[in-house]
């Protein structure tokens, strides 16, 4: 694999804009376990909450349904 | 060493100041397969250097994953011609062998408008989908 397919499947389908509509969302209680897994992980700024892996606001991509995590943790 | 950001056009009031001080700029894209991975528009001297490196390697300098900066070495005849530090995105398109194309080469019909997601067919920047 080359490294903008790495880059490209580390970033994921989701995209910012996908929180200004409320049907990606998942629901509470996804979104508070993927945080808390985020929250664990030695790849977290905790200053910004933000991954190193993708450059994400874990606290804004955990919403989206169709978000995963880079490393697959979940 | 090159850090990619003093060289870069896109941040708000580098233009004008890059055009008061004389300096030219290029816009380049990059494209893999047939997919514009990114465009930039930078510095004419330094797209030049980018143009005129044989291919681009991982460097030997360690990404700083924490300040989001990473490393690409620019190789031409078998050696480092320099290191360029840059953003994450830059340094995966880079080191996937891309082709890199004068967005601003009026040969382009629609070079001035693509961007990233973007193809590039037939030798031409084109929007996927309809318009293939």
């Amino acid at each position: 694999m080359s490294k903008w397919e790495e880059y490209k499947k580390k970033i994921g389908d989701t995209r910012p804009w996908d929180l200004l509509d409320s049907k990606n969302y998942a629901n509470e209680e996804i979104a508070n376990s993927r945080y808390n897994i985020c929250l664990s992980c030695p790849e977290l700024i905790n200053l910004t909450k933000q991954c190193k892996q993708c450059g994400c606001f874990m606290a804004a991509k955990t919403k989206l349904l169709e978000a995963s995590c880079p490393l697959g943790k979940w | 060493m090159i850090n990619f950001n003093d060289y870069n056009w896109a941040f708000p009031g580098v233009k004008k100041q890059k055009i008061n001080a004389k300096i030219n700029a290029k816009a380049l894209a990059f494209v893999i397969g047939t997919e514009v991975a990114e465009t930039i528009a930078a510095d004419e001297d330094f797209c030049n250097l980018l143009i005129k490196s044989d291919s681009f390697a991982e460097s030997s300098i360690k990404d700083d994953l924490v300040n989001q900066i990473y490393y690409v070495d620019l190789i031409k005849d078998s050696s480092v011609l320099n290191t360029i530090a840059c953003y994450e995105k830059l340094q995966a398109v880079l080191l996937s062998e891309p082709k890199i194309y004068d967005l601003l080469d009026p040969k382009y019909k629609y070079g001035k408008m693509a961007g990233p997601q973007w193809s590039f067919i037939n030798d031409q920047f084109i929007i996927p989908g309809e318009y293939e």
